[in-house]
């Protein structure tokens, strides 16, 4: 019996030579940090892949400098996953897509039906991590992730984890991982925002705060990359663009989001040809009512904003002036409620609703067959929307007034 | 002669309570529920819990009277040797059954998720073969086992909980009726074997200290597991929202995927992979020895330690006949034995409950 317990030890001993059928060393693997995805010939597609190069950048191991940070390898094949396995035609490194940050798509193939096919197909495949970014790039992903070049911080991955985590701060792009398209896609009943950006300077148009599209913004220097406003995803494919303030607002309109700091310029109100520069902040969630039962169903949004300002040229008291205060206020308010109305009537037009108001009217319903059957997207179009901001002034900056 | 030398106490049960049916988010369970529960489907462990508890409690008092019985024994006396034997065969069918469904689905997940390129049979081998070593020990060290295991994957789901918090939409439970609350009590009582293995443990009464030990240890299961699942099955729904949550095939290991421990640690998900894995090979060995357990009450057999090995086999072979684990999915959705088990889990109890107290007013008569 001792010895049979003997023996069986030394097969269990066996079992841990089990795990060496997926043995992989970490120097044989190459991580894309970025995929890119376009429409090829004949009916094939443009995979671009951006495989980060880990020694560069690490401080004290002596990398030489001339090292590239990344390198970036295009290849014609009929889908992503085939385009790794073709990929090591020219690297002996296995590809691992477990660190994709970034899916970039460009915006011909968002524009075409293929697009839907991209991304189903990546859901199948095991490494794809479902909290991956989506972006529209405006001219072809290869030259997008060709072009970007960020000066200030040189590991790739890094850089695009940084700026993710800037936007959601600053309002300007919407959030859009594979996992929140996957979901709204399949519901039919909302439209999807995606991250848009291009890395093509357009002819600057001078423009105050944020109504710039992806490549219009007049920057000087730097990365050539520009990542603002949205691409509108409706049943499957691209349809149109918002910019930056649009987005902006369509973000302020969504129930749950909170934003931390914009920056927005309001026309003075005691002297229209001046602007007052201030820092929205949305630190509450705004409050969605809609009405389903009569036949067009009355939205009502109540946003809370707390307004910090920032500068006011035209020199004019809005601080210790309790009269001049409350005229910046309902203003401020005024000009907010007119923005919001400005996008919620193009959405309408359009047929397309960004404000994920969808998950409000959820709730009025019992089942899901009853709010299947309202089709909500049908009835956006037709429905009655008030809009309320409400706007509290609580700083006014480190200093009360400048020195004149 | 005794399956174990000794008896397990409250927390040893607890334990293997928590690790069956407070493991049934992490396996095939919830995908095989979704297309019924829809936005709903987070109330089907309350739903199954409710109406669990009366046949439950009824199945106790049976089993007070009748001290150091168990289930199958209880069955036959009730019942006579023809219908009991049948009765029994039927549980030991529904147990096997989902024995060898949960085991394939265990090394499914495992080898699609975490090791692509290991052959099926080798992840089989590996998992049976530990299963196999912990349930041939006995009672006390499979209890035990599951007692060093079981808070350690707790607190590994509570931390997977508290990171996913981020991530999850409360819209995404509404409607809340989902199917509409007739078509939901129906398929939660429907699905009740969603908490079966309360009824299936009774086999091990006469292995437990005491009548209050066993009492205790069921009702705080069944409260702590109908939260949990509850908790995980609303949480799928709020993170990957209704129609999407039914096309993902492992809802609670993609789940570990979507967690991240901020910049530094962005792909933690092998650590819960480590408290999974080690929970779930602790759960395979416990349906392994309740599946013999039955089978040797069912034939009245003396002895079965000898059995373990040949069963341990047989649910090899058998695990491999399924081609997928969508195949595993189908099976649980739509076989006729599962679809007919809530008929032992709530009728069963009751069934013993009225012939017991018939014959005790014989008697008393």
């Amino acid at each position: 019996m001792r010895r049979m317990t003997q023996l069986f030890f030394v097969f269990m001993c066996l079992f841990s030579i089990a795990g060496c059928n997926d043995i992989s060393q970490l120097e044989e693997f190459t991580f894309p940090i970025a995929v890119g995805v376009d429409l090829g010939e004949e009916d094939l597609l443009e995979i671009t892949f951006q495989l980060a190069n880990p020694s560069k950048g690490v401080p004290n191991l002596g990398s030489s400098v001339d090292e590239k940070p990344s390198e970036i390898i295009t290849i014609s094949a009929p889908d992503i996953n085939a385009a790794r396995e073709l990929a090591n035609i020219s690297d002996a490194k296995e590809i691992q897509f477990s660190h994709v940050k970034n899916l970039i798509l460009s915006e011909a193939l968002a524009r075409s039906d293929k697009f839907e096919e991209v991304i189903k197909s990546t859901m199948r495949e095991r490494q794809y991590r479902r909290n991956i970014n989506l972006v529209i790039s405006k001219e072809r992903a290869q030259d997008f992730i060709r072009a970007n070049e960020p000066q200030l911080e040189q590991r790739p991955h890094k850089f695009f984890e940084l700026m993710v985590s800037r936007w959601n701060q600053t309002g300007l792009m919407p959030e859009s991982t594979l996992n929140r398209y996957l979901e709204k896609s399949q519901s039919k009943n909302s439209t999807f925002l995606m991250m848009y950006a291009t890395a093509t300077q357009l002819q600057p148009e001078l423009k105050t705060g944020d109504e710039y599209e992806a490549g219009e913004v007049d920057k000087r220097g730097g990365n050539p990359t520009q990542m603002i406003g949205a691409a509108v995803i409706q049943d499957g494919r691209m349809m149109q663009t918002l910019n930056g303030e649009q987005t902006r607002s369509a973000l302020l309109l969504r129930p749950g989001s909170r934003m931390d700091t914009m920056l927005t310029t309001f026309v003075d109100p005691l002297q229209t040809d001046k602007i007052v520069s201030t820092r929205l902040v949305k630190s509450e969630s705004s409050k969605v009512d809609i009405q389903t039962k009569e036949e067009r169903p009355a939205v009502d949004v109540t946003v809370p904003v707390s307004v910090h300002i920032l500068s006011v040229p035209s020199k004019i008291d809005y601080v210790t002036n309790e009269k001049n205060r409350e005229t910046l206020k309902a203003s401020i308010e005024k000009q907010l409620a007119e923005e919001a109305y400005t996008i919620i009537h193009f959405s309408q037009r359009r047929k397309f609703e960004p404000f994920l108001w969808s998950d409000t009217v959820r709730g009025q319903f019992w089942t899901w067959q009853d709010y299947k059957d309202y089709r909500w997207s049908e009835k956006y179009s037709k429905a009655d929307v008030t809009v309320t901001f409400h706007v509290e002034m609580n700083t006014f900056g480190k200093q009360i007034q400048p020195t004149m | 002669m005794n399956i174990s030398n000794g008896k397990i106490g409250t927390r040893e049960l607890l334990a293997l309570i928590l690790l069956t049916v407070g493991l049934k988010q992490t396996d095939v369970t919830p995908t095989a529920l979704f297309p019924y529960g829809l936005t709903a489907t987070w109330m089907f462990p309350i739903i199954s819990a409710i109406l669990l508890i009366v046949p439950f409690l009824l199945l106790l008092r049976v089993l007070k009277r009748h001290e150091n019985k168990d289930l199958i024994q209880l069955t036959y006396d009730l019942t006579g040797n023809y219908i009991g034997f049948v009765i029994s065969l039927l549980l030991f069918i529904f147990i096997f059954s989902t024995t060898v469904s949960y085991s394939r689905s265990t090394v499914d997940t495992l080898n699609t998720l975490f090791f692509p390129k290991t052959p099926q049979v080798i992840l089989y081998v590996s998992l049976l073969a530990v299963g196999y070593f912990i349930a041939s020990k006995g009672l006390e060290v499979l209890g035990r086992t599951s007692w060093l295991t079981a808070p350690y994957l707790f607190i590994a789901l509570f931390i997977l909980f508290v990171l996913l918090w981020h991530a999850m939409e409360w819209h995404h439970v509404k409607p809340f009726g989902g199917p509409g609350v007739g078509e939901l009590l129906y398929e939660g009582g429907r699905h009740s074997y969603l908490v079966g293995e309360f009824i299936l443990f009774t086999v091990l009464y006469p292995c437990l200290r005491s009548h209050r030990e066993f009492r205790i240890a069921s009702l705080l299961g069944i409260f702590i597991v109908t939260i949990e699942l509850t908790i995980f099955y609303a949480a799928f729904l709020m993170v990957y929202g209704y129609p999407s949550v039914e096309n993902i095939a492992f809802p609670f290991q993609q789940l570990t995927r979507i967690v991240d421990l901020g910049r530094v640690f962005s792909n933690a998900e092998s650590l819960f992979l480590g408290f999974w894995a080690i929970a779930t090979i602790t759960r395979t060995a416990i349906y392994l020895y309740i599946t013999v357990t039955i089978f040797a009450y069912m034939l009245k057999l003396k002895a079965f330690a000898p059995l373990f090995l040949p069963f341990t086999g047989v649910i090899f072979f058998l695990g491999l006949v399924p081609e997928s684990n969508i195949e595993n999915v189908l099976f649980l959705r739509e076989s006729l034995l599962l679809q007919l088990n809530w008929l032992f889990i709530l009728v069963l109890p009751v069934l013993l409950w009225i012939l017991d107290n018939r014959r005790k007013r014989r008697r008393v008569g």
